[in-house]
């Protein structure tokens, strides 16, 4: 469904947990990543489609400081007649602006997701060195946020939307991530603890 | 995926570029660059000086007395240890207060010294000493035609090593080769030299049984061979990237492997039986690999065996122990083959094995590329290893014929936001190797070079010219699409409406990991779903329930002196569902997976403070808060309570639909077992209530139906009853709120318990409003009602009333 080739290496990217089968002989997984949501919204709907979808994902990657093996994605799709690159690229700024000040500086890089083409990374300027290089954003000074693209014309026809007609984005980002770089906070750990000091400083 | 960029030079030899407008030129074009290793120079201070003569140490066996000429007025003598001194040599020479970085971390600065008696003025270096390499044989030799005196760093190439992720649909950017394509804008390749290699098609040498699995393979015997060290060149070109240098055959396929992307592979022809070999997935046993590791071969991995069976290789992912290339080997058996990604790919999955050839095959090589490489390497091995080609055989020829695919400009416009020229899209793929016929026109043929596997489609051709162009090229559009949804239900989304009540309420929200200890969730389900793969025992199961987790806070909190909490979360919890119950076929029915709301209390009812009394929360301040809750929602009138025990109720909502009552359970509120406390640690009385936020959802409706006020008089009356300890106040409220439609409120005002002979008995105070809206209420319909309730309250709870 999200143009994924049967064995080939893009399933190697997400690192799956596997669960104890309610009906034997089928492999359950939880999810790592919200993606097959937009599927089933393109499965369900027809275009227009805009939707948001947020929600828990999986990662079977060791517990440490920057990667915890729950997280939360938000993913957005939006597929209507002569959607472009460029309407994209004003969403995500427009999104960028609100969240980090509108000062904010992004770039988009080239990059590949299966679902989607073309895809891109966007990062922002790193929010503890400003853009200069420092050891948390690996001397680059920019921090990727989120994952983008064009919906891949093979996900639309996967699901009964002819791509010569419509056309449309998807995003995704994680977004304990975001909360880290908006409130600078070091470790995704802390998230998940509940400390009432940290819960108190966000009023929840 | 480390690259060298002096390697790279090999192939552009006029690229040159400062590491970071590099390193954005290679990110613009989708190749994130991690890590960037820049070597260091020698300092300045070390400069290149000539052995003028050399003289035993008096006083030491091992050293000598050099007397160094680096350009100044008189020599220098320093101290020296290495064995290969002599005079005439040049070298290099680490003059006072020079700064070294020696290979064990430590860092010193020159300062003359005096070594067993004997003075010293500076130190002669070995290679490694100034971070060159790692040899440490003894002093480096510096070519002759460099002059003395003059700083060492003068004579070297500083390189610069990328650490490049390279996304799984571009294999062909896994080598130098792919990276300085993408590089090399208009400027032409430069191969390494190849050796013309005349190919037969039907001599006995290679024979492949499985075409599927290698559907192309060409070997070359290459005999009278020496095997030995590489040359600095080769070995500096591997270590650059991390590769230990092996011996110059084995150093030569890895060289082409990272320069070219082909993976080879060079047989020991002497070890190989029948001198031949035969590609075949039909065998089965241990095979000793390279790495001294022993894997089990199964029927349908491909392998490369010798004349008698023997597996010398497992196609595509490692050769085998005993045929690799040694010392004593004269004769090789060169393979250069086009494997089956998926092949390999389950053969190394299965083996668990993976290396840097499976990790090309898997991802798809360029098919014109493996006869080149064959013939690079072998171009290599009769320079570098002498030898002589005996015998080379194909198997199978490599398609010539390149796909073409068609793209339109307009297309490409539209999808981008931009509006480039068909001509200029030409141009740019043409800069990166793909060929058109025609430079305009609405649709136009694109021929895909061979090395693109990646490229299928249109929309491939889309992303290329995106990447070209650059993705900050492209303007964001200036106008942002106004959404007007269909129908604006309310709330949009259920969770996040009884967060914001929640909120409001004053609890605090909590965000709780899934994943959980086996044993702490057995303590609240036998229906746990197991995690089949956990990353450590504290995560093997999915919570059953919210509660577990809730009370893991509630500990963590108290333990770190916030005893004081009103907690909630919104979330999921997972049961398995046995197989009778099961009524699906999906995979998915086999579970129950229940969206909850949970609410925690513990620690003061205020916080501590001059005009407040200290008070303990209690069971009450929890059912308040749900009480607030269902109101907040319209259910509180609807909403029943039952009392399991003194610690336990459970609440219900009665919904009329078409005429017909039907009752859901909303949830549970409990003062917490001690018992259960216990295990998580806490010492203080917890109560919690657990709500089942879809049953509250469904129940939910957000219109109201307006009723009037009525306009005439509400009238209050208390009635007093005692009731037997075995019956409980909420069925006494129950009864009295259904014994009359009148009836719109009750209340406890006032409740007091005495022991007595038969089991004690409760003095239960109530306050009704009640109150007609069609009229004023006469004096006989109110002593009507409360004689009801007196009458009714006798008769089904054995309540006796005190007084009206």
């Amino acid at each position: 469904m999200l143009n994924f080739p049967p064995d080939h290496p893009a399933r190697d990217m997400q690192d799956t947990f596997f669960v104890t089968s309610g009906n034997p002989g089928s492999d359950v997984l939880l999810r790592t990543h919200t993606s097959p949501v937009q599927v089933r919204v393109m499965l369900d709907q027809k275009p227009p489609i805009r939707v948001i979808c947020p929600g828990k994902v999986y990662r079977n990657e060791a517990i440490s400081s920057r990667s915890y093996c729950v997280f939360h994605q938000l993913e957005g799709l939006y597929i209507d007649k002569k959607v472009s690159f460029a309407d994209l690229k004003a969403t995500i700024y427009s999104f960028a602006k609100q969240m980090f000040g509108t000062d904010v500086k992004l770039r988009f890089r080239p990059s590949f997701f299966p679902f989607t083409e073309p895809s891109a990374e966007v990062d922002v300027t790193c929010y503890l060195c400003g853009g200069k290089g420092c050891k948390v954003c690996k001397k680059s000074g920019w921090l990727e946020i989120m994952g983008c693209g064009m919906v891949h014309p093979n996900v639309m026809r996967n699901c009964g939307i002819d791509p010569e007609e419509w056309s449309g984005y998807a995003f995704g980002m994680g977004v304990d991530r975001t909360v880290l770089l908006r409130y600078k906070i070091d470790d995704i750990r802390l998230l998940f603890e509940n400390d009432l000091r940290m819960l108190r400083q966000f009023g929840a | 995926m480390k690259i060298s960029v002096s390697w790279l030079k090999d192939f552009l030899p006029s690229f040159s570029s400062d590491t970071s407008s590099l390193v954005e030129k290679l990110t613009f074009l989708g190749f994130e660059v991690e890590e960037v290793q820049e070597s260091a120079l020698p300092d300045d201070l070390v400069v290149v000086g000539r052995i003028e003569e050399v003289m035993p140490h008096p006083n030491a066996e091992r050293l000598t007395l050099c007397k160094v000429d680096i350009g100044r007025e008189a020599p220098l003598q320093i101290v020296c240890g290495a064995p290969n001194v002599k005079a005439g040599m040049l070298v290099p020479v680490a003059t006072e207060k020079a700064k070294l970085q020696l290979p064990d971390g430590q860092a010193i600065v020159i300062k003359p010294s005096k070594i067993r008696g004997e003075r010293s003025f500076g130190m002669i270096c070995a290679s490694d000493e100034l971070g060159l390499s790692d040899d440490h044989s003894g002093v480096m030799e510096l070519d002759q035609a460099c002059t003395i005196g003059v700083p060492l760093s003068r004579y070297l190439d500083g390189d610069v090593v990328l650490d490049i992720a390279v996304t799984p649909n571009r294999p062909d950017v896994l080598s130098h080769l792919g990276v300085a394509r993408e590089l090399a804008g208009r400027d032409r390749i430069h191969y390494p030299l190849r050796q013309a290699i005349a190919f037969s098609a039907t001599a006995p040498l290679v024979q492949v049984l499985d075409e599927t699995a290698c559907p192309y393979y060409a070997g070359v015997v290459i005999r009278g061979i020496t095997v030995g060290d590489s040359p600095a060149w080769l070995r500096q070109r591997l270590e650059s990237i991390g590769l230990r240098p092996k011996n110059n055959i084995v150093d030569i396929t890895n060289y082409i492997l990272h320069g070219l992307g082909q993976p080879l592979h060079a047989f020991d022809l002497g070890k190989l039986v029948g001198e031949r070999v035969v590609v075949r997935s039909d065998r089965q046993g241990d095979f000793l690999a390279l790495n001294n590791i022993k894997y089990g071969i199964k029927p349908g991995m491909a392998t490369i065996c010798d004349g008698e069976g023997n597996v010398a290789a497992v196609a595509g992912i490692m050769g085998g122990f005993h045929s690799a290339v040694s010392e004593s080997t004269t004769d090789i058996l060169l393979e250069s083959a086009f494997f089956n990604a998926s092949s390999v790919r389950k053969t190394s999955k299965e083996l668990l094995l993976s290396t840097d050839a499976s990790y090309r095959y898997e991802r798809g090589i360029d098919a014109h590329n493996v006869r080149r490489a064959a013939e690079c390497a072998v171009a290599l091995i009769l320079e570098l290893a002498g030898g002589q080609i005996d015998e080379a055989q194909e198997f199978n020829a490599l398609p010539d014929a390149l796909r073409t695919i068609t793209f339109r400009p307009a297309r490409v416009n539209a999808l981008l936001g931009t509006s480039i020229s068909a001509t200029d899209m030409v141009e740019m793929l043409e800069r990166i190797g793909f060929s058109a016929e025609g430079k305009d026109g609405e649709s136009i043929p694109v021929e895909v070079p061979s090395f693109r596997v990646d490229v299928s489609g249109e929309i491939d051709l889309v992303e290329e010219v995106a990447r070209l162009y650059g993705y900050d090229n492209i303007q964001s559009s200036t106008q942002m699409v106004t959404i007007y949804p269909e129908s604006r239900k309310h709330p949009e989304f259920f969770p996040d409406f009884l967060r914001g009540i929640m909120v409001g309420l004053n609890f605090r929200e909590i965000l709780t990991n899934p994943l959980m200890k086996r044993e702490d969730a057995g303590l609240f389900s036998d229906r746990l779903v197991g995690v089949l793969n956990p990353i450590s025992e504290g995560l093997e199961v999915l919570r059953p329930g919210l509660v577990p987790g809730l009370l893991k806070v509630v500990s963590h909190n108290i333990r770190h002196g916030n005893r004081d909490l009103k907690l909630f979360e919104v979330a999921r919890g997972f049961r398995s569902i046995s197989e009778s119950e099961c009524c699906g076929a999906s995979p998915l029915d086999g579970y129950c997976e229940q969206e909850d709301l949970v609410m925690a209390m513990t620690g003061s009812r205020f916080p501590r403070a001059w005009n407040q009394s200290q008070e303990k929360t209690d069971f009450y301040d929890l059912m308040g808060a749900v009480e607030m809750l269902l109101e907040k929602l319209n259910l509180l009138d609807k909403s029943a309570v039952n009392i399991y025990n003194e610690k336990t109720v459970s609440i219900d909502v009665l919904l009329t639909a078409k005429g017909k009552a039907r009752s859901f359970r909303v949830g549970v509120v409990q003062q917490v077992d001690s018992e259960l406390l216990k295990k998580f640690d806490i010492a203080q009385d917890v109560y919690v209530a657990e709500i089942d936020a879809a049953v509250l959802e469904c129940c939910f409706n957000p219109d109201v139906t307006y009723e009037p006020p009525s306009r005439f008089p509400v009238v209050l009356r208390d009635i007093s009853l005692i009731l037997p300890q075995s019956v409980t106040v909420q069925s006494l409220v129950e009864l009295v709120r259904s014994s009359d439609s009148l009836i719109r409120n009750v209340s406890v005002f006032d409740l007091f318990e005495r022991a007595s002979e038969n089991g004690g008995e409760r003095s239960v105070a109530l306050s009704l409003e009640i109150s007609d809206h069609s009229g004023t209420l006469q004096e006989e319909r109110i002593s009507d009602i409360l004689s009801k309730i007196g009458s009714d309250a006798e008769s089904k709870l054995g309540a006796v009333i005190r007084q009206v």
